[in-house]
Formats: C-alpha cells, structure tokens, sequence
C-alpha cells in the first residue's frame, strides 16, 4: 500500500476533509486484537506497528488504508493485509484477514465482522465451543485408548530397535555363510566357464552349418503367413487394413479389462488403415503371436484370451531406449534389485548377462517358431549336456548366495529403517494391510512397498516403495512416502502419501489420487495415538469452509 | 482416457510401434490442400483472363441499396450466376453471388447474422457498357468493371480492395453427375468431384464438386489479420511456401504451433490495416474453406491507368510499385457473400463487422474474474479443499469448474452420486462466497438405453443422420455416441430445456456451462469429426453447415441458461468450436493447449486474432493444457493472462496438480499478486466489456488500434492492450533479466503501473525484469478505475470503493470512464439500472459526469482515492465539490516521481463532483 506522509496535518484537519462516504462510524478499537490494545491510544497519534508513519488516532478505523502493514484499518475492509480480530466470546478469539471484514460472510462465529452489512450473522461461538470440547473430549479418548493400545502392541513385539540389534548376530552369521557361498559360486563359474568354452564351439559350428537353410526357411515361411494374414484380416477385400477389420480381433487387445477401442486398434496399426506393404514392415511380426482367426460370424465370439505378459527379459533386448522402462518393470518382479549392494553384485551381474544370453535365444526361437529346430550332432550333444548341468549347479548356488544376501539386506534394513522418534512404528514394520475399493485393494507392506491389485484379477502395479517420513516439518512423522513405483502411461512413477492418524484398529481409509498416479491414503493406527493428547487440550484452530 | 494403464501394455505399445515419443499434433489425421480436392482444384486455377463477365444491360435496381445484375462464364454460357450488391450503413457492403437457376439449393448461412441489415442509399456516378460506380456511405465507393467482372472499393477516394483482380473468381456450379460407363469411370471422378476418400473415410459427394473460390485483394496494405482460429503469428504469413490457412472445424490433439492447420473454430473474416487505413472482408460461409495469403509489389505500370490518381497521395509510389495483399478464397460449397467494412479507422471496422455478426455481451462481472479449473475435481471433498486452499492463500477465486467425470459415465445432465451427492449444498456453499460453478456439457449422447437423454432423443429421431438416413454413430469419451441435430429448430430447443432446473437435476442458479467436443470431436471420424456426406435438418450436408455446429450447440446452450431465469439472469457459457457470430453468447478459449513457452507466447497473437474479429472474450489455459509447466512458467502465464480477458487455470487429467499454493511460498506468492492485479483492475475491464457491448470494441487490442499511424506496432504480438489505457509486454521467455518496450505513438506519455515511472512515446526501452515484473504501463491521458481494496471474489467486491489513477498526459489532460451494474443480471438493459460515468481532467479540475443520465443504479461505492500520475508540483490545496458540500481531502506529493495522491475525496460514484487543485 502506498506510504504516505501528509503536510500540515494539524492545520488540515481542521477542515472537513471527506465529503462522507464510507465507513466512518467507527467503534474506535474495531478488530483490534486484546494483546496490542496498548498500541491504540484514543488521545495519541498512531504509529503504524511496522514503525512506519505515524498518523492522527482519527485515521484509526477511518476506512482508508494509511499503514503498509494494515494496522491503522484493523476494523475495516480498507487494507488488504489487515488482521480483524474476532472477539468470539464463549469461544476462542481468532484473527481473520480484515478484507474479509464486511463482505457479507460470517466469519467470526460472534458475527463480529459484519457490522456493516445487512446480512445477518448468527453467534455460533457457543455451538462451536461445545462442538470444540466434544471433539477435544472425543479426541483425548481416542487418543487414551490408543496409547492403552499401543503399549500393548509394543510390549508384544519383538522387532522393536532393541531387539533389532539382537539380530547383529544372526547377520554376523548370515554375513559368514555369505562368503563361503561366494567362494563355491566362484569355483563353479570357473567350471561352468570352462565346458562353456567347449559347448559354444561346437555349437557355433554346428550354427554355421544350420543358418543358409533355416534363413530361407524362415523367410518363406513368414511370408506366407503374412499374406494369409492379410487377406484373413482384409474382409472387404480394398487391399487395405482398417480400424474396423482389425477391431475385430479382440483377441489383439493388450488391455484386456477395457473393450479394445478404436484408439487402442489405432496404436496397433499406427493410422487409420494400412495396406500390405505397411503391413508386411510394421505390423504382421507383432501381432503374429496372439492373432487369430475370427470364427464364423454366424456364432458367437469366444472370450479373448489374453496375449501373454511380453518375456522381460525377451525386451531387454530390444532396443535401448526402454531402459527407463524395463528397470521399472524389474523392479516390480524383481523387487530384491533395488537392494544392490555394490560389493556383492558379481553374482546378480552375470546373472543378468546369462539372461540376456538366454533371451536372445529366445528371440531366435520366436522367429523361427514352426520350422524344425537344428538338430544337433551327438558329440555337441553331450556337451551341451555337461555345460548344462555346469550351469545348474552355478545356478543353484547362485540361488542360495541370493537368498542369503537378501536376507542379509532385508535384516540391514530392517535395523535402520526410522521407526518413529520412539521407534514406535517398528511393530508394524513388513507388515501388511489392506484397503478395499470399488476396483481395486491397496496394499501397503509398511516400510516396504504399496501395491494396487485389480480385483478383476490379474495384475498387481507397485504404486510405491518406501521413501521417507515426510510430514510437516513440525510434525514430520505424520506421514509417509513411498515413491518411484510403476510409471504411468503419459505421466510420472506412481507414488503415494501415507498419512498416520490415531485409530483404535490399525486400517487404511480413503484412498484417493488427487493427481494422475499420485495417490493419498489414510492408516489408523494406535501408534500414532500420543500420550499428550490424551492427557491435555488441544490447541484450536480457525474453522474454515 | 483410461486411468489405469498398466506398464506392460506401454511398453508393448512402445514396442511394436517404435515411437519415439508422443508429443505433438499427427498431422496426417488432417488434410492437405492437396488431400482436399476442391482446394486442389481451385488452388491451381488462375487463368490469364477471367472468364467472368457481368451483363450491364441486366441491371436492376431492386430497391436503393440493392442493385442486380447477371453473372456469366463466357466458357460455360448456359450457366447464369446472380450478383447482388447492398450499401448496408457504417461504411459496409454486401455482395452476393449464386447461381441463377441451381440444380441444388446452395446454402446460405442465416445464424451470423443480427437481424435485418439497414441498407443505405447508393448513389450512382458512373455508368456505361464498361463499368459503374456507385458511391455511399462517408466517401467510400465501388467500381464495378464488367469485362471481365471485377470489383474495386475506395476509401476516402483511396483504392483499397479489389475482387477478381487476379482472375481467380471460379464458380462451380452444380451439375449432373456424368452417366457412368467403362470407359469414362476415371475420367467421371476427375479431381475428386464426385467422390473422395482420405484415410479409409469415404466421401460419397452425391451433388459433386460446389466449390467457390475468389481473390480479394488489399492494395497498398503490407499487413492483414484475422481469419481465426490458427496457432500462428498475428500478422498473417505468406502461404506461398505452405498450406493455405485453412477454416474447419476440428478437435486437434496436442496442436502445433506456427501452422496454418485449421483449429476448432472459424471465422472467414481478415482484416488489412496501413497508416491510413483499416478495411475488413467477411465472407459469410459455413463449409470448409482455405485461404492463400500472399504478399506482393504491385506494378501500376500494369495496372490499368484510370486507377492510378488513387495512389497518388500514398508516399511509396516510387518506381509506380505499391505494395499489396493477393488473398485467395476458397471455401467447399455456398455461395460468395462477401462483406466489405470500409473503415477507415480500426474503431469503425470494429464496429462494423459487429453490426453484422453482433457484439460481445457484457458478461457477468465474475465471468470476467479467476476461474480453476482441472480435468477432473474428483469429488465434492477434492472441490471443497480447494476451495479451502484459496481461501487459506488468501487467493481470490470466483469459479470452480468441474470436467467430464464428474457425470456418471460421461452421460452429460447428470452427476456421478458417488462422488458428487449432493451437488446442490456444494453449489449454495460455493454461492456463500457468491462463487460461481460451471460444468461441462458435450454434444455427443452416450448410446445407452438406460440413459433417459439418449432414449428420448432416439425415440423422436433427434440424433444427426448419415446419408442413408440412419443414425449416425462415432466414438467419443463415452464409446459409442450420437450427436445431436441441432439445425433442428425443435431439437434445438428441447436440449436448451435439458438445462432447466426441473430437467438438469442436481442444479442451482449458481451453476453455468461449458460446451466442449462441440466441432463436433468423434474419435473415429474422418479428421476426427463428422462425415462430409452427413445429412443435415433440412437436408444440407454436413460439407455445407460443418463449421457452424458447435455455434448452435452453444446458442442452445444459451437459450437454456436464458429461460432457466425467465430471461433475468445473464448466461455465461464457454466453447470451443466458434464460428462468427458465436460471440453473441458464449466466450471461448483457444483449446488443448501445451505447458511450453512457445505456447505462452503463441496465446498472444491467438487472442489478439480472435479479439479483432469480434471474439473479445476469450482466453488460453493458464499453465498450458498438456503437461507439467516448471514453476517459472506458470508463473509467467499467471501474470500475462491477468491481462487477457478469459482467465482460467485448466490443466489435463495426467498432470500434476498445480493449484497456485503448490509450488512453495514465492511461488505462491507471485500467483496471487498476479491474480490480485486483475481483481484490482476488474472495475476497468467491466467498463471495457460495457463499450464492447455498445460500440464493438474488444478490450484486448493490438497496439495499432489505438495508434493507427504508428508503423512500427503493425506486426507487434509480444505485447497487447487493454482498452486504450494499459499497455502490456508480458515476459514470455524463460530465463531473461531485460526485455525491450517499445512504447507507442509521438508524444505520448506512459507511466508504470507499479512505480509511476514515465516514459516517452515512440522510445524502445530496456526494461529490467525479475520474477515479480509484468510490464503493464498506463498511457498518460488516460484514467482508469481500480479496486485497491483485497476481496476473495469479484462480486463480494461489487460495492466496494474506487480508486481512480489519473494518468496525465504532455497537455495536463486526461479522461476515462466508469460503468457499473449489479454484475449479473440484464436490469441494466431492462430497467436500466446502470451507472456510466465519464472523468476529465483538464485545467487542473477533475470532474465526474454523467454519460447515461437516464440510467440510475444503487450503490453505495465511492471514491476512497485518487491517484494523479504525471501532476508537476506539490500543490498547495485540493477542494472536492459534489451537490452543495465541499470538503479538502488531504493529499501527498510525491516529488520523485510526480505523483499526488488525494487522500478519501469521498464522493459516491453515482454523483457529479468537481475536484479542483490549487
């Protein structure tokens, strides 16, 4: 607001110097707040309380802003950043923005801030204070009963941060078995590697041989298909594929739980209609392994069968660009992962580059799916034999070294997850609870992961792992964070916000998704029930909309 | 939209399809001019010598003001075309042409049109076998050259327009369609005339080619504006080396930039704009249309030499070349009827294209506030925190807006009760606050039998036909829908009753609407929308009548709100297919827009092309409709759209949530000053939206209308202007610390709102800027009302004080305006409960007068200060005279930036006072 400074204004004021408009029949200490009632002298110039203009008391409430902080105006709408001050007996005096003085609202429950106004404000102050102790009384008993609760759930555990650290032995164990299990791992890849050296040989020669025939095989026999395909799909028989023809097969629909709309047909054939060549390049090779052919129009259509979850590992390689993606999804199956040590990955690593192996094999396979596969000789055989069971073993150790480690982690964890300022959320660490909705249950493993499972069966989609406690900064054990779950189409990683409530039971409610894939939930539970609560007041708050 | 799309069947999709990424507009859903046979017919003909002749001898005048003549094609001689010319008043001409005897009816739009027009007498000077002139009007005329048939339009004897100059005049009449034989069939569907298929969409064009194309040239003029709705500059570019700008009415998904692709309105209406004069042509046309703009230098050595004295007053005649404007007309079927505004100054073509097609309504005042809006407030709780947001923010609010999901299952008229069940509390606890609600309310009906609309309207045969006279079915948010048949008078009024309280359940007086998809959207259609080959009421085709859908949609909307309060209440509606004319009753927004800078700085010449053909209320999403703005950006839309006259924050159902309060507390607080700032100015805008009303004038306006002669501004769209007294140069670049302000007109004075700072007229400046700037300066000689006073909505704020800032200019003097109502209903038409108020400064007095004596209006606001920018001393005294009282307001000086505030001067805005200073 602006600052002003008036020139001779003890001989001005002599003049009438308004012709009167506006609201100057001022109750003088309108909306002053009790604890600054020494600053309003009736018989003094007012200093504006951020000291900076002084002015005649007469401007006080006068209905015209003079003090940029908005404390000459604290009865009036004249200031934008004045405060009113609610008197609200019987209840608790509030202070409200003064713009909101006369604007035909009635926000003080003493009806004090619409003296100007013809509406008429009922004094609620007295409902409200009832209202106010039978929440406060309601509140101090749940929180009573909570706490009565909660120590019996604390004395029962046995995970709490003491016993936690008990388990530095069992790690310390775990921890020896570990490296014995790294050694023998180490033995058997030395051994795997070796008849690997031979096997690859044998079959690289045995590969060479095969090539030339399979490449034509697969060539020609692929072509076939396709234009069988083709002409399956062209029902109208214009050359060309439409929207239409190929919504037909529902079968196609990668969505099952939808109907198989025109947008997601669309996304398969990349435009409108595609004619034969389009075909033959971008389509026929991806929907080769779920067409079908359409049975007689005459009977019904048979229920869909859902294509096959695409192999992970099959996409890995593909093509680099879906990294981002492919690291999401191994983290829904493979949720062990994230949990890397860098030290102990020697294992996990090869693990990965055999799978990668395995899946370019697989790949093969795909293309080649109906001719005969290469037969190999005897002698290739039986290497291939000894290099297998090689790979056994190595797997099964490697299985063992992983279950070992996990374990190792988990415990890890497990010791220093923040379990509260009392560590008193350690009870519920990995425990699991659900929420049940319409469509789907929320499950959250506390500390651990929240998941979306569709009732209508089939997939579970990680909407979080544990994050961090991120509450308030007063308060910030108030909630939970759990983030960077499966990506959303068009949008980021799910993630959700837990937030604790008092609660005799211990159960999620109200579930919500403010923004796309960014989900609120609420957990009752009697650990968050504070003993301070149930034994003083609370402190009160201004009652808004 | 799906809402759970599970991970896997994204990357299958990114898998077989390889796609890079999803970000922008599939231009192939859309049609080239190649693709559009008409367009590719009449794209390629110019003969060296129109065809075209008028019969002189056939002349008829049918009344004064409206002459006749016949229309021949030398080439095709048994094909006779009526021209029809009408002097209509303010400076505007009417030329029809049709064919004389068609085959077909060839449609003629009625809805854009207000009433009668008045035609005005015409005045014969010339005539002979070669040509007439006739003059009328306040000296403009027009030169009617028969062989071949051309026409030629002067403005104060100065040549401005000219028709067929170029010979592109082609009619194409309606024919038989050729016996079909072996032999001929190629030859049969020559240039796609009789039939047309675009991606697998099958044009069956049963009354084959209809086409019309024409040139209308601007001589001497180096700019033209208009034809909306494009994402591109303001001043149209060249199409010489792209598409024609094209007018179709279609939903574009994640549209471009920088394109001349049509969007989802149309308004086949340019204006050209010079020194001297601004000129404007409208052809009146509904069908698909495409328009070449090209720029050139015009030899008047070739010119026939009768015409060249009109030039010789112009200063670029060097070397007997004027530059010109060569604009090429094409629209799909109709007939040409073309209107001329002759100007001459941009105010007159304002208001003469309004006179034809109708203004702006006032709208509610809290229509013109901040409105929020996201896809989706999920439900009543999600509605009311954010309600409570603005409220705890201390940010002001006046409408909440609900999307499509919030009706169960996209069945519009209804509400889904799980998660809105009690929709009226919601709507009286909003109105505590005298917030408003707006939901929205699409044009296609979800195919359901248990969906009482759908089953009334296909009981009685209300949903639009195909060709083969069954209902036609497409896709849109609900799956399988119909569409409404609008053109029908008797569906057009039974869906404007869905909207009585009694029909549309679950509604109170406090809730508006919004007309969506209305071009019409459908999924699966041709372009993304309706069929050409459709049939509409009365037997048209959709090829005739597709861009004026979605206006009928709207105007029945209208109708609805209208009747809803007995005609009492003023509706507030807002669209987004338009055609001219829909500005009569809804506003509109320029559509799925994206959270990119690029977007931030294309909204400008948007809205300054729609501002300038009539759509003065209209506006772009705030923070871009597509994806996440960074804080930064959404900051700076907040603060350019304080200045644009739609304000609203939309965002899609996949972003995140960017309520103001979201993006911490400088953030938080940079929002709501920006917001604060169009409450603060909300008395002038009100005043602009009553001058639209009255006089055509949008209150967004490029900066030459109003500095016409100031050729630097011709091309400006980094900056715009409120009425003809805020100047705004929003900063619309990510990472900048300066920006250049050229300031416009000789001699003008300008001031900064926030500092009073002053700076000369026709001086380019550097401006420092951070975060907290918006540029917005106020032009000396101007006084504009404000609100200074905080409220937490516009129509809370409805009496509160004013305060007036007096900007003077080099002379001492300044004026400006006041109007008030009760800010929502028509008494100020009906019972005329109105205040208008004019305030001149001059000779050291500032005075308040009456410019509407008849009208009268209670309020108790008054006028709690004024501001006087520019004032040269400290005066020594100031005395208010209002009736029989006086009073000395005290005032403060200050010298820096010579500014005197007169400190509650006191008088109510309804009375005549005198300030005098001394």
């Amino acid at each position: 607001m602006m600052f002003l400074f008036y020139v001779n204004l003890a001989t001005i004021l002599c003049f009438f110097t308004s012709i009167s408009n506006g609201n100057i029949q001022q109750t003088v200490l309108r909306g002053v707040q009790t604890s600054l009632l020494s600053m309003y002298i009736p018989s003094k110039p007012f200093t504006c309380l951020d000291g900076s203009l002084t002015i005649p008391f007469e401007f006080v409430n006068d209905d015209y802003c003079d003090c940029q902080d908005g404390s000459d105006e604290p009865g009036t709408s004249a200031c934008p950043n004045g405060q009113f001050f609610c008197e609200n007996k019987g209840y608790f005096g509030t202070l409200i923005p003064s713009h909101f003085v006369g604007d035909g609202v009635c926000d003080c429950c003493d009806g004090s801030d619409e003296y100007e106004t013809i509406i008429v404000c009922n004094n609620t102050c007295f409902e409200l204070a009832q209202k106010f102790q039978a929440s406060r009384d309601a509140q101090r008993a749940l929180h009573a009963a909570g706490v009565e609760k909660k120590k019996q759930i604390l004395a029962s555990t046995t995970t709490n941060k003491f016993g936690r650290q008990f388990s530095q032995k069992h790690l310390d164990e775990l921890e020896q078995d570990l490296k014995i299990l790294e050694k023998e791992l180490k033995e058997k890849e030395e051994l795997k590697r070796q008849v690997e050296i031979l096997e690859n040989a044998a079959k690289e020669k045995h590969k060479k041989l095969c090539e030339e025939k399979r490449t034509m095989q697969d060539v020609s026999l692929r072509n076939n298909q396709m234009h069988e395909m083709f002409a399956d799909l062209d029902t109208n028989g214009d050359s060309l594929i439409s929207i239409d023809e190929l919504q037909k097969h529902t079968e196609l629909d990668t969505n099952q739980q939808n109907e198989f709309t025109i947008e997601e047909v669309r996304s398969i054939l990349g435009s409108d209609s595609v004619n034969l060549n389009e075909f033959n390049t971008t389509i026929f090779d991806q929907i080769s392994n779920s067409y079908r052919q359409l049975p007689e129009p005459t009977r019904p259509t048979p229920e869909p069968t859902p294509l096959p979850e695409p192999s992970i590992d099959s996409m890995t390689t593909q093509s680099p660009s879906l990294e981002t993606f492919i690291d999401e999804e191994d983290l829904t199956t493979h949720t062990r992962s994230s949990y890397k040590y860098e030290d102990e990955d020697d294992y996990e690593e090869d693990h990965h580059r055999e799978s990668k192996t395995l899946a370019t094999s697989i790949e093969h396979e795909k293309h080649i799916h109906d001719s005969v596969a290469p037969e190999y000789d005897d002698e290739t055989k039986k290497l291939m034999e000894i290099a297998e069971e090689a790979r056994n073993r190595y797997h099964e150790i490697g299985e063992k070294f992983l279950s070992i480690k996990h374990q190792i982690e988990d415990l890890k964890k497990q010791s220093t997850v923040d379990a509260g300022p009392h560590d008193e959320y350690s009870p519920i660490i990995d425990q699991c609870f659900d929420y049940e909705e319409r469509e789907y249950t929320y499950r959250i493993c506390m500390f651990k992961t929240a998941k979306q499972i569709s009732k209508g069966g089939g997939s579970e989609v990680i909407i979080g792992y544990w994050d961090s406690w991120c509450g308030p900064k007063d308060n910030k054990y108030l909630k939970m964070k759990y983030s960077n779950g499966a990506t959303c189409w068009n949008g980021p990683p799910r993630s959700l916000i837990v937030t604790l409530q008092c609660g005799i039971e211990q159960k999620l409610t109200d579930v919500r998704e403010p923004s796309r894939c960014e989900y609120t939930i609420i957990f009752e539970t009697p650990l968050a029930c504070d003993e301070n609560i149930a034994t003083t007041s609370l402190h009160s708050d201004h009652v808004e909309f | 939209m799906k809402r759970f799309i599970h991970l896997t069947y994204f990357i299958f999709i990114l898998f077989i399809l390889n796609i890079p990424s999803i970000e922008n507009v599939d231009r192939s859903n859309f049609k080239t001019c190649e693709q559009s046979s008409f367009c590719r017919r009449q794209r390629k003909y110019k003969p060296d010598i129109s065809p075209y002749e008028i019969d002189l001898n056939s002349t008829k005048i049918i009344k004064n003001g409206h002459l006749r003549f016949l229309l021949l094609n030398t080439l095709k001689s048994h094909i006779k075309f009526k021209l029809e010319i009408f002097t209509l008043e303010h400076n505007s001409l009417r030329i029809k042409i049709n064919e004389l005897n068609p085959i077909r009816k060839r449609y003629e739009v009625k809805y854009s049109l207000v009433g009668e027009l008045k035609l005005v007498n015409m005045n014969i000077t010339k005539s002979d076998e070669k040509q007439i002139e006739v003059n009328f009007g306040e000296r403009t005329k027009f030169l009617l050259n028969a062989k071949p048939f051309r026409l030629d339009l002067f403005t104060n004897d100065i040549f401005v327009m000219s028709v067929n100059s170029n010979n592109m005049f082609n009619f194409e009449y309606y024919r038989k369609k050729p016996e079909s034989n072996k032999t001929a069939t190629n030859n049969n569907n020559e240039d796609g005339m009789w039939e047309e298929t675009f991606k697998n969409h099958h044009d069956s064009k049963p009354y084959g080619p209809s086409s019309i194309g024409v040139d209308v040239n601007f001589l001497n003029f180096e700019n033209v504006y208009g034809i909306p709705e494009h994402a591109d500059a303001f001043s149209l570019r060249s199409t010489h080396d792209s598409d024609p700008y094209r007018l179709f009415n279609v939903d574009v998904f994640e549209y471009d930039i920088l394109n001349p692709m049509a969007l989802y309105g149309s308004v086949p209406y340019m204006l050209a704009h010079n020194e001297h004069t601004t000129v404007g042509f409208f052809w009146l046309n509904s069908a698909e249309g495409w328009i070449d703009v090209n720029y050139n230098k015009l030899s008047l050595k070739n010119f026939f030499s009768t015409n060249t004295n009109f030039f010789a007053t112009q200063s670029n005649t060097k070397n007997n070349e004027i530059p010109e404007v060569t604009t090429h007309w094409m629209f799909e079927s109709g007939i040409f009827d073309g209107f001329f505004f002759m100007g001459p100054t941009p105010r007159d073509i304002f208001k003469q294209y309004t006179v034809i097609t109708g203004s702006v309504p006032l709208p509610p005042l809290w229509a013109i506030a901040y409105h929020q809006c996201r896809w989706n407030y999920i439900d009543e709780d999600d509605v009311r925190n954010v309600l409570n947001g603005f409220e705890h923010h201390r940010i002001p609010l006046d409408v909440i807006w609900l999307d499509i999901e919030h009706t169960n299952g996209k069945r519009y008229f209804t509400w889904d009760i799980s998660k809105f069940p009690n929709p009226e509390k919601l709507q009286d606890d909003i109105a505590i606050y005298r917030r408003k609600i707006i939901t929205v309310s699409d044009p296609h009906i979800k195919k359901d039998d248990g969906y009482q609309i759908y089953n009334e309207a296909k009981t009685r045969g209300y949903f639009v036909k195909t060709k083969d006279g069954q209902d036609y079915e497409g896709s849109c948010w609900p799956g399988s829908s119909m569409w409404l048949e609008f053109f029908n008078p008797d569906i057009f009024k039974w869906y404007s009753q869905r909207y009585l309280f009694e029909n549309y359940k679950g509604t109170t007086g406090n809730l508006f609407l919004w007309n969506d998809m209305n071009e019409p959207s459908v999924f699966n259609g041709p372009e993304i929308t309706f069929p050409k080959d459709i049939v509409h009421y009365g037997g048209w085709e959709d090829r005739e009548v597709h861009n004026l859908y979605g206006m009928l949609h709207h105007m029945s909307t209208f109708q609805g709100l209208l009747n809803r309060s007995n005609g009492h209440i003023r509706p507030f509606i807002l669209t987004r297919s338009f055609f001219a004319g829909s500005q009569r009753t809804a506003a509109i927004w320029t559509g799925d827009n994206s959270a990119q800078w690029s977007h931030l700085k294309i909204t400008i010449p948007m809205l300054l092309s729609l501002s300038i053909t009539g759509f003065g209320f209209s506006g772009a999403d705030v923070g871009g409709f597509f994806n996440n703005p960074d804080p930064k950006l959404l900051v700076r839309w907040y603060q350019m759209a304080a200045y644009q006259p739609f304000y609203r924050e939309h965002a899609h159902i996949d972003t995140a949530r960017r309520e103001p309060w979201l993006f911490g507390d400088d953030n938080t607080r940079l929002i709501r000053q920006a917001i604060e700032q169009r409450y603060s100015y909300l008395p002038y805008w009100y005043t602009l939206f009553y001058k639209q009303e009255r006089q055509g004038i949008p209150p967004m306006l490029p900066l030459w209308a109003n500095f016409p002669k100031d050729k630097k501004i011709f091309k400006s769209e980094d900056s715009f202007m409120i009425g003809n007294g805020l100047l705004v140069y929003p900063v619309i670049e990510a990472d900048i610390n300066q920006i250049s302000v050229y300031f416009p007109g000789e001699n003008t004075v300008w001031y900064d709102i926030q500092t009073y700072t002053q700076y000369n007229g026709s001086e380019t400046v550097l401006i420092n800027v951070d975060m907290e700037s918006i540029p917005v300066y106020q032009l000396g000689g101007v006084i504009i009302p404000r609100r200074l006073r905080k409220r937490r909505s516009s129509m809370i704020a409805l009496h509160d004080p004013i305060t007036l800032v007096v900007a003077l200019d080099r002379n001492y003097e300044a004026k400006g305006e006041l109007y008030m109502d009760d800010g929502y209903t028509y008494d100020y038409r009906r019972k005329r409960e109105l205040i208008y108020r004019r305030f001149t400064f001059k000779n050291n007095e500032l005075r308040s007068t009456s410019l509407d004596t008849t009208a009268k209006f209670h309020t108790d606001a008054w006028i709690e200060r004024i501001i006087i920018l520019g004032y040269p001393e400290n005066p020594s005294r100031v005395i208010i005279n209002s009736g029989d009282k006086q009073a000395t307001p005290l005032h403060n000086y200050q010298e820096a930036s010579h500014t005197l505030i007169i400190r509650r001067p006191g008088p109510s805005v309804t009375s005549d006072w005198t300030l005098s200073i001394s």
